[in-house]
């Protein structure tokens, strides 16, 4: 199991609406969802394509900062043994990707946004500091999902 | 003692002009020459003494010179042919009339006291002295007037019966005066009694000739070489060349008039035949010389080519042969593009790599290869074609190869075949800036094109529809590195015109990265892999990054690829971090740009791209792209190979992905067609009602202009309107779509056209004019309701094509689609003629600035200084990043957190400020000396700096200070202009350039309905010129003052008494602008008057005037009464007093014939010519305006807040204009420059040619740096009045004789510099590319310095090579 210090964020998250300015492209939506506690927005681009979203339901999102894979994979490298990764994280989950924070703003209201990038693939994470505050610029991220 | 190494060689020091006295003549020749046979009929050799005496040099190839024993080298030699009687020399005619008009033609003398002879000759010499010979033509120009102003003669007092004249009408190069015909004999009887000292007035120098010497008493014989004949072929006959045909006939004539003179025969035949000679001389100097006799000998042929046709125009001697001259070792073929190349390599063909040769030394480490060259000789690649061992040139075609190999030694020379690698010039033409010539690495390779990567078409404006371009091979060691320090293409991918990078990617490039970026694309491994081996060659190691998604399955994104194309391996060293806003970017508002549902907004985040697909902004020639980022922060290099790497990897990618178009893209799907219909026929519908309604007339125009520019405006909307509604519709795989989005090619009117509708057709900025009576073509009627098709007023009866190009025009259509399309073609063809001519003239007037030592810029002849620094802050435009911001310090700030390493120990805001002033110290101290010079743009620097950490929120360590500052100091450094760079060339091909790229005239009205401006060439034209008469004169009369509108711009968020009234102010300003345009509109009489009657009595007839009271006061012209304009009516059309009779309303004109004058007009002829006098008579206001338009402001900007108004005089008296009152006659400007120059002053002049030219470049949204556009200006005010680049101007400008001739007029210049006696010191530019020395810029400027022991000198300057056509 992942050490709880490198889990960024663990919760349910409700999809109240995809593509809400329209479907841009073929195989990406951009879904806006709303965490169970109300606490956490978060908008985030999937490959609807190799895994469908349903409007409405809800999904358990995970980002961590590690799968416990190899260092070298969570530094971003890649190497031919991790095609076939056996991992017990990705098992739980359906959908997994690996990208990187490149933003974080505070608003004034002691609200935090934390922007990553998976490939171009944007997730977009608002909150309260306390609850995002174990995010930081730069830094390689894991997020993981599955149907609840 | 110390001495510049080119001093040591012998060099053409200096030119002196003079006229060629007689006995230089002599002294020059070989020969006399008086027979007027070339050939012996007997013996058929060349005739001694004859036109083609072999003392002359080689005539035939198989004769020999006769004095000299050169063979082939024979340079030729003078002869001299004695006249009989003196002639006018062609060049001199003008000048000699002139000091014949000075003469008495009695006496003989000057016609001026001997105080004023003086006086001049002592303001005569002074010129002479300074050389400055356009002062001595104005004192030249006051003794004529003076001469002329003495009627009679101060010495023998006689009256003067008129002056020496050229005769206007009949034979050329006859001088008259009154009825007297005056002989050249009688001109020099006069001129020779004319004492050396007094001859200082006549303009010449009696140093170097005498005033008889402007006659021609002996006419030199040019060498034989010079007018070679020509072996007829199948014949013995040898063709004579047209010089020897007409020496032959002159000397024919010569010896007639000998035996005339012998044989005693009467002075008018003699004179005849004197003149014939003349005539003859004329045209053996220019054939073109007007109202010559006939000859009748040349009847029905063309003309010869005589010594004036030899030397100018294009082709003649001086531009063709001197100023620019043949070269070797040059290639030229078809270019083809190859995306496989890097950026600065170019393919060359075997067979042109073994035409051309390099001369290669053997040395230790090449003798080998040296051998083996040898050894293939010149047909063999790779091999050599000569070989010079030990100073004997061997020819390897005919010498034994082997055998020369073997001899081969260390230090021979072998001339070996171009090779790979080898540096060599690529040239496209026309050449109009330094970037059509660059040095790119040679590759030989097989078939026939020259081949070079496409990113680099854009400086040599190249494409492949069977252009063809030119390869120079350097020859030596020296040429070699300096195009590759200077010309290389890696150094030149940014254009000092303005800084932006033009080597960049297009067209499919961009194609490719703009799909590849594409957020739903997504790659397997297997693909990932093979897109990185594409772009690398397979030769680069790569680390693959971890898969985007991980599951359900591993997929990599086409964002990914272009990381690991930026950064192949842990390896590379790259920063970037750039942040861009597509064109596609999404148009309404987002809390976060990057959150864009369009992916419009690129961030490169630590050399990787975050988001965003990319597209032409960020790949494009812009200074806020890629590669603009990727030089300036990297390297050329780095910049250089991500773009080889791009090009690779879209030639692969694409032909995957199978971009190809076909009719399926431009079908239009149903539901498109039916809202283009819909949309046309709403734009029909707005015109029709436009056309039935009445509307009012908009201010400045009338009411039909009115309507007509809003019917013209719908119409051209529909086709943007079509434009977006197909780029809405269309699926995201149409190619014209995608083709269009990306920038790769097509704008949203090309998609509009193919897809939807041509649109309106626009002929000269109108729509199809009326050909017929009231209608195009005669298809149209006025027959609305039954055929509405056909009707006049149908938008389709002045020229809109409803059709697209896929359904295809009908004949009516096309017919006007021709139209505007034969207005593009000849548009351009003029174009092309008009800028390359304006780019001549740029570069004749500004080739020779450069940088000085002392940083100032100067030319190299005169070393007048004409800017003392360059762009007034000595900064390089190719390193400026920004106009506002010279280095952007925001962009340093970022890198600096991505370059060092993290986790460092942030400073506090305290200590860094103190940090930073230590920093600072340390620079300053360290780069004293240099800092010097550049304190003020050093100190403005500076403040930002401190300004951006003063602000910032974000902490640093000090080591990022440490390296912000270093890197800031580093790009100051390098962003100052180098002493001895040519900014003159820079600067007129920056301008010269962009010119050519001007086509299709843009008619924005600048803002002003009504009035237009002229735009584009023909402006730029206007204001290089400094035209005094130009098109459309406009004045922008402000009405209130800068400091009220700017607190009025604040108004709306204080309750400040002070806003509010300059709010009121503003509001008010349309008011003022009323009462200011009464008294700038002209009113002329027949706006106010009531009635114009013509009354006849028995004896008398009237002209009766009423004036119009009522019109008068609604105009608040109340004070004109009806004497107010009698008196104008006396003063303006000069008539007598009591002819005019006026009470309070009525003025009563009495017409009657003017005893005086023997008129025999009719009395009725000269009442209508009162009639139209009197109804222009102007009454009030500026009398050279023409129009003037009031217009408010509805915008708030920079310039403007809403409300205000502003008055727009079309035509000239910005000075009567500055004078009013209630006018803010600081912001109030005219686009005259003349006019400002004469109200404002030089220095207002040169601010104005200054936004003139940059506002005109903007509106074809061409952007140059603001520097260049500041020297031009510079260099047409210094000299404290206004030059044009034209010929009058460059007279002025320029000392030198060689280089205005060769500019233009190459002969009169000759002549006159003659006839002056001016000297050339061969500095200039022209000059010295003419006599083939180093022109002293740039790497000219410089000379080596060395000691030397003095009687080396002394032996130097002794051994002085006597010249070869040197007088005896």
């Amino acid at each position: 199991m992942v050490v709880a210090e490198k889990r960024l964020i663990d919760e349910y998250f409700k999809v109240e609406d995809i593509d809400q300015a329209g479907q841009s492209f073929k195989r990406v939506s951009r879904i806006k969802c709303k965490s169970k506690s109300g606490e956490v927005d978060m908008e985030l681009d999937v490959n609807i394509d190799i895994y469908p979203i349903d409007k409405g339901c809800e999904y358990r999102v995970l980002i961590v900062r590690s799968l416990g894979i190899s260092q070298e994979m969570d530094q971003g490298k890649y190497k031919p043994e991790f095609s076939q990764i056996d991992n017990e994280l990705l098992e739980k989950f359906q959908y997994a990707m690996f990208g990187r924070v490149f933003k974080m703003i505070k608003d004034q209201n002691k609200m935090i946004n934390v922007f990553a990038s998976f490939g171009g693939l944007i997730l977009k994470l608002s909150g309260k500091s306390e609850e995002l505050d174990k995010f930081a610029d730069d830094q390689r991220v894991y997020l993981l999902m599955r149907k609840a | 003692m110390y001495i510049k190494l080119h001093d040591m060689k012998r060099k053409i020091g200096g030119l002196q002009y003079s006229i060629l006295s007689p006995q230089d003549a002599i002294n020059l020749a070989e020969v006399k020459i008086f027979r007027d046979k070339n050939y012996d009929k007997m013996t058929g050799k060349n005739i001694e003494h004859g036109p083609l005496d072999l003392r002359m040099g080689q005539s035939l190839r198989d004769t020999q010179c006769n004095s000299c024993t050169l063979l082939n080298e024979c340079p030729g030699h003078f002869g001299y042919i004695p006249l009989q009687l003196p002639i006018y020399h062609l060049g001199f005619f003008t000048h000699v009339v002139k000091c014949l008009k000075c003469l008495c033609y009695k006496c003989g003398q000057i016609r001026l006291t001997s105080d004023e002879i003086n006086q001049l000759t002592q303001k005569m010499i002074h010129c002479i002295q300074t050389r400055s010979y356009n002062a001595q033509l104005k004192v030249f120009k006051k003794v004529l007037k003076k001469c002329r102003s003495n009627k009679q003669c101060p010495h023998c007092f006689c009256e003067q019966i008129g002056e020496a004249k050229k005769l206007a009408k009949g034979d050329a190069g006859k001088i008259i005066l009154d009825t007297m015909d005056i002989n050249a004999l009688y001109a020099w009887n006069q001129f020779i009694n004319i004492p050396k000292q007094h001859q200082f007035l006549f303009c010449i120098n009696p140093f170097l000739n005498d005033l008889s010497d402007l006659l021609t008493s002996i006419i030199p014989a040019p060498p034989n070489n010079i007018r070679p004949s020509k072996m007829l072929s199948n014949t013995t006959k040898a063709d004579e060349d047209d010089l020897t045909m007409k020496l032959k006939t002159i000397l024919y004539h010569n010896d007639l008039l000998q035996k005339q003179i012998k044989e005693g025969k009467d002075g008018m035949s003699i004179l005849k035949t004197q003149f014939l000679t003349q005539a003859h001389y004329f045209h053996y100097f220019n054939s073109e010389t007007p109202r010559l006799p006939q000859f009748s000998s040349k009847d029905g042929k063309v003309d010869i080519r005589g010594i004036y046709q030899r030397l100018k125009g294009k082709r003649g001697r001086l531009r063709g042969n001197l100023s620019g001259k043949r070269a070797e070792f040059t290639a030229r073929s078809v270019i083809s593009p190859d995306p496989n190349l890097a950026i600065d390599q170019v393919t060359i063909p075997q067979h042109i790599a073994c035409i051309l040769t390099v001369p290669e030394t053997v040395t230790a480490l090449n003798i080998q290869k040296m051998r083996q060259y040898v050894l293939n000789g010149p047909s063999i690649y790779p091999g050599a074609k000569f070989v010079k061992l030990g100073g004997v040139n061997y020819n390897l075609l005919f010498a034994r190869r082997a055998h020369l190999a073997y001899k081969l030694q260390i230090g021979d020379v072998v001339d070996r075949h171009l090779l790979s690698e080898d540096i060599v010039i690529f040239n496209r033409q026309p050449s109009l800036h330094r970037i059509s010539m660059m040095a790119f690495r040679a590759r030989v390779d097989k078939w026939h094109t020259l081949r070079f990567n496409e990113c680099v078409c854009t400086p040599f404006n190249a494409d492949f529809d069977g252009d063809e371009m030119n390869i120079h091979l350097p020859q030596t060691y020296e040429a070699r590195s300096e195009a590759l320090i200077l010309m290389d293409v890696k150094k030149n991918l940014k254009t000092i015109k303005s800084g932006e990078s033009l080597v960049c990617l297009l067209q499919d490039f961009l194609t490719t990265a703009w799909l590849i970026t594409n957020k739903d694309v997504f790659y397997s491994r297997e693909q990932f892999m093979q897109f990185c081996a594409a772009f690398s060659d397979s030769n680069e190691q790569i680390d693959l990054p971890a898969p985007t998604i991980l599951k359900p399955k591993q997929l990599w994104t086409g964002k990914q690829v272009i990381n690991s194309l930026l950064v192949p391996n842990r390896k590379t060293r790259l920063v970037l971090n750039l942040e861009v806003k597509e064109s596609n970017a999404f148009k309404g508002k987002l809390d976060y740009l990057w959150m864009d549902p369009g992916d419009g907004y690129v961030i490169f985040d630590k050399c990787e791209l975050v988001c965003g697909n990319i597209g032409k902004k960020v790949l494009g020639a812009s200074k806020l792209g890629l590669f603009y980022a990727l030089i300036r922060d990297n390297s050329t290099q780095i910049a250089a190979s991500v773009m080889q790497r791009f090009a690779k990897l879209s030639s692969r990618w694409i032909s995957h992905y199978g971009m190809t178009i076909g009719i399926g893209d431009v079908m239009a799907p149903k539901s498109l067609i039916e809202q283009i219909t819909q949309n046309t026929e709403q734009s029909y519908l707005q015109c029709k009602h436009y056309q039935r309604s009445a509307i009012d007339a908009d201010p400045g125009l009338t009411v039909e202009q009115t309507l007509e520019a809003k019917v013209n405006k719908t119409l051209s909307d529909v086709r943007e309107q079509v434009g977006s509604k197909c780029q809405e519709q269309l699926k995201s795989d149409n190619k014209v779509l995608i083709m269009y989005l990306c920038g790769a090619k097509g704008s949203n009117v090309n998609v509009a056209q193919m897809i939807g509708c041509v649109g309106q057709q626009v002929i000269s900025g109108k729509r199809v004019p009326e050909g017929f009576t009231g209608r195009t073509l005669p298809h149209f009627k006025d027959c609305g309701d039954r055929y509405p098709n056909l009707d006049i007023l149908h938008p389709k009866a002045k020229g809109f094509v409803k059709n697209s190009f896929y359904t295809g025009m009908d004949a009516i259509e096309f017919y006007f689609h021709n139209m505007a399309g034969r207005e593009g073609l000849t548009d351009t063809a003029v174009k092309t003629a008009t800028t390359g001519y304006m780019q001549r003239r740029l570069v004749k007037m500004l080739e020779d600035l450069h940088i000085a030592y002392d940083l100032t810029v100067r030319s190299c002849d005169t070393k007048e200084i004409v800017q003392f620094r360059y762009g007034e802050d000595g900064l390089d435009p190719l390193a400026v990043e920004d106009a506002k911001e010279v280095i952007k310090l925001q962009n340093i700030f970022t890198n600096s957190f991505t370059v060092l390493r993290k986790n460092q120990i942030l400073l506090c805001k305290g200590d860094m400020l103190m940090k930073l002033n230590e920093l600072f110290m340390i620079i300053e101290e360290r780069h004293k000396k240099f800092l010097e010079n550049y304190e003020a743009t050093y100190e403005k620097e500076k403040k930002r700096v401190l300004a951006l950490f003063q602000n910032t929120n974000q902490l640093v360590s000090e080591k990022q200070l440490q390296w912000f500052i270093r890197s800031w100091m580093e790009r100051f450094l390098s962003m100052v202009m180098a002493p001895g760079t040519s900014v003159g060339p820079i600067t007129s091909q920056s301008i010269g350039e962009p010119a050519t790229q001007m086509t299709l005239k843009t008619f924005h009205s600048a803002g002003v309905a009504g009035m237009s401006i002229t735009q584009g060439v023909p402006r730029l034209n206007e204001i290089i010129n400094a035209s005094k008469d130009i098109k459309t004169p406009q004045i922008n009369v402000k009405l209130i003052s800068r400091q009220i509108m700017e607190h009025a711009k604040l108004f709306a968020k204080s309750r400040d008494p002070q806003y509010q009234y300059a709010h009121h102010a503003v509001l008010q300003s349309a008011q003022q602008a009323q009462n200011v345009n009464i008294q700038i509109e002209q009113t002329k009489l027949m706006q106010i008057l009531k009635r114009m009657d013509e009354i006849y009595t028995a004896d008398k007839c009237y002209i009766e005037l009423e004036l119009d009271l009522h019109c008068l006061t609604q105009l608040k012209l109340e004070f004109v009464t009806t004497k107010y304009v009698c008196d104008l009516i006396l003063k303006e059309l000069k008539l007598p007093l009591d002819d005019v009779k006026y009470d309070k309303k009525i003025i009563r004109i009495a017409v009657r014939k003017n005893p005086k004058k023997k008129q025999s007009d009719n009395l009725l002829f000269l009442i209508k010519e009162l009639q139209r006098k009197l109804l222009k008579l102007h009454i009030y206001g500026c009398s050279n305006i023409q129009q003037t338009v009031i217009q408010v402001t509805d915008k708030d900007d920079n310039e403007n807040v809403k409300g205000e108004a502003r008055l727009f005089a079309s035509g000239i008296g910005f000075k009567e204009i500055l004078r009013l009152d209630n006018i803010d006659w600081k912001r109030t400007v005219s686009n005259h420059i003349m006019e400002i120059q004469s109200a404002l002053g030089i220095e207002a002049a040169r601010q104005s040619i200054v936004n003139e030219v940059y506002t005109t470049m903007q509106s074809h949204s061409i952007s140059i740096d603001i520097r260049h556009i500041l020297l031009l200006a510079e260099l047409m005010t210094f000299k404290g009045r206004i030059l044009g680049f034209t010929r009058q101007g460059i007279d002025q400008l320029k000392n030198s004789t060689l280089m205005l001739a060769s500019f233009e007029k190459t002969m009169d210049v000759f002549f006159n510099a003659a006839i002056q006696g001016k000297q050339d010191s061969m500095n200039g530019a022209s000059q010295r590319v003419i006599i083939g020395q180093n022109v002293p810029q740039g790497t000219g400027m410089f000379d080596l310095m060395f000691p030397v022991k003095e009687n080396i000198i002394m032996e130097s300057s002794l051994n002085q090579q006597k010249f070869l056509f040197a007088s005896k």
